[in-house]
């Protein structure tokens, strides 16, 4: 059996594709194809690029309706779908929060808003403050400073979507990820055992690093995939650290869409299922959900991890995935 | 709908009695079809889909997958895999031609017999006898908007490039050179063999006009435009260099393309490095200029004259040399306060812009498309000419009458 790989730059970070099969010159062509189809979507949903449909939707909805591509209106219909799903923990449109926290650039060095602010921020945020008109492909927004921002769903799918001509150009063995945090696979690996994928646990890396005594990296879980996909969401990565004396605070790049506050750590999620896309945004939307009271409709296997362990969300989570056993939610 | 100002920064040719029909038309999209749903007919049924004058009805194609791809990109189209019925569909009245270049033939040309408007891409075939043949029927068809698919001619950055050359802001032009590079393999995929290598007709020598005629023509076409000349002959040299697979057009080319005027141009395309992809470089004794992304940039020679305004325009720096941006329409963005140095909110690609020109031409014309059946014809004389240099490795010259319809 032959293995192509195909890496390259989307989204700001780095996909790769490994498809197995016979066919070398077939695995390779359809592999690009795929590619294509990434490229795509980000195209039309960068958020950055002036010129993008994402772009002029958030420059000229609020004047009035503005119509879509056939792509831009499937993502934004998916997108509406999981802000119901996880009740608007889920929220695309928590993009003026990351700019008034010094989240949304990388050169950014983060800031704490002031109360006002945060007030401000919270009527501008929510997905509830739009209409998608499904029928005649248009969107108009209806609440005023209202900002779209796909990056908590656009990387789910557009893996989703070059799964999809994967299997359309008939490959049948394939992983595929969009920069280590989502992945979707077909079919099982060159052993036909499940693909295995494995969790890291950030903040353990770190500190085993920070004290110089291991260099080897902390896995808090191996995922086994046969034709699924999976998405882990942190706060740490793109984030800032203060101390106010009393406490240290890590706060990420995931706005609660409900306070408009940056999400604090150390948490990570990890949700497993059958659409990247879903998993993507649950993922995301994990972060945000209380301990104690975690959303339960989701599509597939989800869990959190704290610093007080695991918190298993939905779904059973087989021990046989963990490192260590997962425990139920913190008193 | 679309704006006569629109229309004339799209460099058109409008009648005098345009301007007073307007009012007489219709405010309803035109409805469309796209026959060909490969890569390429994605980016133009893309690019409809952000053209208000146009309405993408219908999608052609006769590989059910394309269709299937078609109704995820395009629910609101209706899908047909052949295209006679879009020909006889009364309610469509334009029809945009991305098939095999060996296909276009049949499909223009039984369009155009239909009655429809059409959008030819280029080249228009993959022999002189075709492209006669179809360059000759949408010359003909004189009540119907026959566009070809030269897209920097209706690009605003290079028309306004070649406005300013041709005012002598280079001065005399010497040489120009041209490259494309991009690592793919070129080669699209399907879960059939047979399907597989109908859709690889890019790859069999026999079918296609390799990376010069598929890609190439398009770059020649501006150092011809900006030249006001067609090129008399053309050696080409190149290779297999990495994508052994059986293909037999070359993944590497190279070749020189000389002007009756004593000018060179140099091409270079490849499959097999994406480093510095592609621009378009036109030099002159005064000034070289560089396009590349749908932006441009002049390099003064030290004893060129003063053109004046330099002074006060954005300069970029290259290593050591000092580009002038030369921007299309930074007037127009300095009027709505933004920098001209950002990403330009309304950029757009250039096929959008021949699609928009084209549309124009449906509301007042038609008239004489600006990429219209001779110069599409040009192009693919010389697409087909400069292929056979490249897949020989000689030199090919272009009789002048060959141009001639």
């Amino acid at each position: 059996m032959e293995t192509v790989r195909l890496a390259f730059k989307a989204m700001a970070t780095r996909f790769e594709f490994m498809l197995l099969g016979d066919d070398p010159v077939h695995l390779r062509a359809a592999a690009e194809e795929a590619m294509r189809e990434v490229q795509r979507v980000e195209r039309n949903c960068n958020f950055y690029a002036k010129s993008s449909e994402l772009s002029r939707i958030n420059r000229e909805a609020a004047q009035s309706p503005v119509r879509l591509s056939g792509l831009m209106l499937r993502l934004l219909s998916a997108s509406e779908d999981l802000f119901h799903e996880t009740s608007g923990l889920f929220d695309p449109s928590v993009a003026p929060a990351l700019a008034s926290w010094g989240l949304r650039h990388q050169t950014d060095s983060g800031r704490i808003p002031r109360p006002d602010q945060l007030q401000t921020l919270i009527k501008q945020i929510g997905l509830d403050g739009l209409s998608l008109d499904r029928s005649n492909r248009t969107i108009r927004f209806n609440k005023p400073g209202l900002q779209l921002d796909l990056g908590g769903i656009a990387k789910g799918w557009a893996l989703d979507e070059a799964r999809m001509v994967l299997e359309e150009s008939g490959i049948e063995r394939a992983l595929l990820h969009g920069g280590t945090s989502t992945a979707v696979t077909i079919g099982s690996d060159a052993e036909d055992v499940p693909w295995k994928i494995g969790v890291e646990d950030p903040y353990l890396t770190a500190r085993s690093k920070d004290e110089d005594a291991s260099e080897e990296r902390a896995w808090i879980a191996t995922i086994p995939l046969r034709g699924g996909a999976m998405s882990v969401s942190g706060v740490q990565g793109k984030s800032f650290i203060r101390d106010d004396g009393t406490e240290t605070i890590e706060y990420g790049h995931i706005i609660h869409p409900r306070t408009g506050r940056a999400v604090s750590g150390p948490r990570l999620s990890l949700v497993v299922g059958e659409s990247a896309t879903a998993c993507d945004a649950w993922s995301t939307a994990l972060l945000a959900a209380p301990e104690q009271d975690p959303p339960v409709r989701i599509q597939g296997t989800a869990f959190l991890k704290t610093d007080s362990g695991w918190i298993q969300t939905a779904g059973r989570v087989p021990e046989t995935w963990l490192d260590r056993p997962a425990s139920a939610p913190s008193p | 709908m679309g704006t006569l100002a629109g229309v004339l920064a799209a460099g058109q040719r409008i009648p005098a009695e345009a301007a007073a029909l307007s009012s007489s038309f219709k405010d309803e999209p035109f409805p469309c079809a796209v026959i060909g749903f490969g890569e390429w007919g994605r980016e133009i049924a893309a690019a409809i889909d952000d053209i208000e004058e146009l309405e993408l009805s219908v999608i052609c194609d006769n590989f059910p997958l394309m269709l299937r791809r078609a109704q995820r990109a395009h629910p609101q189209a209706a899908r047909v895999g052949d295209y006679r019925e879009v020909l006889d569909n009364p309610d469509i009245s334009a029809v945009f031609i991305a098939t095999a270049t060996h296909d276009h033939k049949e499909v223009v040309l039984d369009a155009l017999q239909a009655g429809k408007h059409v959008y030819c891409e280029a080249p228009l075939a993959n022999n002189i006898d075709d492209a006669r043949e179809i360059a000759r029927a949408g010359m003909a068809a004189t009540d119907q908007v026959f566009q070809t698919g030269m897209l920097y001619r209706t690009e605003p950055q290079y028309r306004s490039v070649f406005g300013f050359i041709r005012s002598g802001a280079i001065g005399r032009p010497a040489m120009s050179r041209s490259q494309w590079h991009q690592k793919t393999s070129w080669r699209r995929s399907s879960s059939s063999a047979e399907r597989a290598r109908a859709l690889n007709w890019r790859l069999d020598k026999d079918l296609s006009l390799g990376l010069i005629g598929e890609i190439g023509i398009q770059q020649i076409d501006v150092t011809s435009w900006v030249l006001g000349q067609r090129p008399k002959a053309v050696s080409g040299f190149g290779g297999i260099m990495f994508w052994d697979d059986g293909r037999t057009v070359k993944d590497t080319i190279q070749a020189i393309i000389e002007y009756p005027g004593g000018e060179n141009m140099m091409y270079d395309a490849t499959l097999v490095s994406g480093f510095d992809a592609a621009y378009d470089l036109l030099f002159g004794n005064d000034a070289t200029i560089i396009l590349r992304d749908e932006k441009a940039w002049m390099f003064k020679e030290v004893d060129a004259p003063m053109l004046g305004w330099e002074v006060y325009a954005r300069k970029d720096k290259f290593y050591k040399e000092t580009g002038i941006a030369l921007l299309a329409n930074a007037t127009q963005l300095d009027a709505l306060g933004q920098d001209p140095a950002e990403d330009d909110p309304n950029a757009k690609p250039p096929i959008w812009h021949a699609l928009k020109a084209f549309a124009d031409n449906l509301i007042y014309g038609p008239f004489p498309a600006v990429s219209d059946a001779q110069l599409g014809y040009e192009s693919t004389v010389v697409a087909i000419k400069a292929n056979e240099a490249v897949q020989n490795n000689t030199r090919v010259e272009i009789p002048n009458e060959l141009y001639t319809l």
